[in-house]
């Protein structure tokens, strides 16, 4: 009893001193990481927004300074310094089309970026970060619901490269972006032919497998499309393991563990 | 392609622009190393400077032997105190371990500057003998203001700080330290325990029974502040805040950002947006709406900020009904999922979070959550 007492005395005393020995950890680290000084301050919006306003005029800096704004939720100014990017730099088309889709999915601004760029070089199918300008178009139709366009053009970032090269070096997650149109327009037996080749190329994706699963849903192959998304089950779960934070296979093909959970749940024999 | 990820791919353009060393050169050229004779002595934590309108008190301490000997330690004694080394070679300045290159240490006007990439501020102490007991039986109980600040010490070990423009108020515990001959005012914690970070510490000065003069912060400079007495604390008084406080004491809105628009939680957001949201179909009703708020560790909101765009992005109002919908429904996931709070790692405090959603909408149909 004695001791208990003892304890709830000492207790905040402890609490205090364990909050002290963290500062004196926390204040040695700043110390360590001031010793370089920064090119940028990330985290620091007034001081590298001031840093910013230094910048010469050039694509990089015209490009940081439009994404510092979307960063920000910023939007007026952001498509004010997008648009004034692309005009003064016309090969910033692609990169600021991939924002327009990835980051405020605003698809007819995409579209026109994407289009801009690829007319820089007729005959010849960009390049934007990794994926062609094609895939990219093709993502904005699909989000646009217009799948056949869709289907499209990703069929001109796939075909002549797997013709070309071999289906091993296409992306898997092209195949899986043509695959879900292919499924979204009735036509899964075209889908689960990407998905194999997709399987091929990263034979551990849970993406793949759920996918295969609706595929084969669709052509009422009950048995395997239990096994297909119990594959999927399996690999979500090891690679959910195997990652930290919010992991997402592919941003613009998302699946969800619930997803396949009720999917297998579903086919339960 | 994520947030994260466009800014490590940009941040690789940027290491290579160039005239970066230049804006370098012609930022520092103007401050001279200090001597070594000019950094022996004790310096007080003031604060890091964390950005141009945001500082995090700083409740530690550098002693700087002339025989080389670094110490660092807290003002507060909750800490062992570390012992290391420290030198001057040429321009180059060393504490501890860490080297830094001519001029990030510098010495102004008592003021010692250490680093450009979180700068930290210390002030030279000097030794003020100030008898602890007549200090503690001044304050507790009692509430003092100086031309900024008013501060109510309670005598159960509680403290009200409350800015004289702003009147804002926050609430936190204290106690005295003794250092050296002198006793400095330790505020720390938050409205619900001692912990979670320091406020500015005061070193007293001088001691009148109406009167009483600290060193500190005072949210300018670092300088002399006179504090003169108010009023008894009535036993009714309750030490409380008078808004939304975060619990800990280095709160900045952006650097506490919690991301509910990737992997399970954003399946778990849209599935709550999509039963929730009522859509009152318009053609007007198109654009994008964008909802911030704080939540402090203990689940309290702050205040809501909504900022809405047009398609062409321009500002622009949306109906009430839409809007009001969609402040309730994040404000409920929000307070419905404790997870969101959760500490990174076992025995770390909850979190303090910052949310930011931004819906895009369609004729009054959320059609979008924006990554």
């Amino acid at each position: 009893m004695k001791g208990r007492w003892l304890f709830f005395l000492l207790s905040p005393l402890i609490s205090w001193a364990q909050d002290g020995e963290r500062f004196l950890q926390s204040f040695s680290s700043m110390l360590a990481a001031n010793r370089t000084v920064p090119p940028q301050f990330f985290f620091r919006e007034r001081r590298e927004r001031l840093r910013l306003d230094t910048l010469s005029a050039s694509a990089q800096n015209y490009r940081f300074r439009a994404f510092n704004y979307v960063w920000r939720g910023d939007y007026e100014q952001a498509i004010v310094w997008l648009e004034k990017t692309t005009a003064l730099y016309p090969k910033e088309h692609g990169t600021v089309g991939e924002l327009y889709l990835a980051q405020l999915r605003d698809y007819p601004r995409a579209l026109a970026h994407f289009d801009a760029y690829d007319a820089l070089t007729p005959n010849f199918d960009d390049i934007i970060g990794y994926n062609p300008v094609s895939y990219l178009r093709g993502l904005a139709y699909r989000s646009q619901g217009n799948q056949e366009k869709a289907i499209e053009q990703f069929s001109k970032a796939i075909d002549p490269l797997a013709e070309k090269h071999g289906a091993e070096w296409v992306n898997y997650k092209h195949f899986v972006s043509r695959a879900v149109s292919y499924i979204a327009t009735n036509q899964a037996e075209k889908a689960l032919v990407d998905l194999e080749k997709a399987t091929k190329n990263f034979p551990r994706s849970a993406l793949v497998y759920y996918h295969r699963g609706r595929a084969l849903l669709q052509l009422n192959r009950i048995a395997e499309a239990r096994t297909a998304f119990q594959d999927a089950s399996f690999f979500f779960k090891a690679l959910r393991a195997e990652r930290t934070g919010d992991y997402q296979e592919d941003d613009f093909n998302p699946v969800y563990e619930p997803e396949i959970d009720e999917a297998v749940r579903q086919l339960k024999p | 392609m994520n947030k994260r990820e466009w800014q490590s791919r940009l941040l690789c353009l940027l290491v290579v622009i160039a005239h970066y060393p230049l804006f370098i050169v012609h930022a520092y050229a103007q401050v001279p190393t200090p001597t070594y004779e000019q950094l022996v002595g004790i310096w007080i934590g003031v604060h890091t400077e964390q950005d141009i309108d945001f500082v995090c008190p700083l409740p530690n301490y550098i002693r700087l032997d002339a025989d080389s000997i670094y110490h660092l330690g807290m003002v507060d004694g909750s800490a062992q105190e570390q012992v290391s080394s420290w030198a001057i070679h040429g321009e180059i300045v060393r504490f501890d371990t860490v080297h830094f290159a001519p001029k990030l240490v510098t010495v102004q006007n008592d003021l010692l500057r250490i680093g450009k990439n979180y700068p930290m501020v210390l002030r030279r102490f000097t030794d003020i003998p100030v008898d602890s007991t007549r200090a503690y039986q001044q304050l507790s109980g009692r509430v003092w203001q100086s031309d900024s600040l008013v501060m109510a010490f309670y005598a159960n070990g509680k403290v009200s700080l409350e800015n004289r423009t702003t009147k804002q108020r926050t609430a936190h515990f204290w106690r005295l330290a003794r250092f050296g001959k002198s006793v400095f005012i330790v505020i720390r914690g938050n409205q619900y325990n001692r912990f979670r970070g320091y406020k500015p510490l005061w070193q007293l000065r001088s001691l009148q029974p109406n009167e009483l003069e600290a060193i500190g912060w005072n949210g300018r400079a670092v300088s002399t502040e006179r504090f003169t007495f108010v009023r008894k604390l009535f036993p009714g008084d309750s030490c409380r805040p008078s808004g939304f406080q975060a619990c800990g004491n280095c709160f900045r809105p952006t650097w506490y950002e919690r991301s509910l628009t990737h992997g399970q939680k954003r399946y778990d957001l849209l599935a709550f947006v999509t039963k929730q949201y009522q859509p009152v179909q318009r053609e007007s009703e198109t654009g994008l709406i964008q909802i911030q708020f704080a939540v402090n560790c203990e689940g309290e909101k702050g205040a809501i900020t909504l900022n809405s765009f047009g398609e062409d992005y321009c500002p622009k109002s949306f109906a009430p009904q839409i809007t009001s919908q969609l402040i309730a429904i994040c404000q409920n996931y929000v307070a419905t999922d404790a997870s969101l709070r959760e500490p990174e790692r076992p025995g770390d405090w909850p979190l303090d979070l910052w949310v930011s959603l931004t819906f895009r909408l369609k004729e009054g149909r959320i059609t979008e959550l924006l990554p």
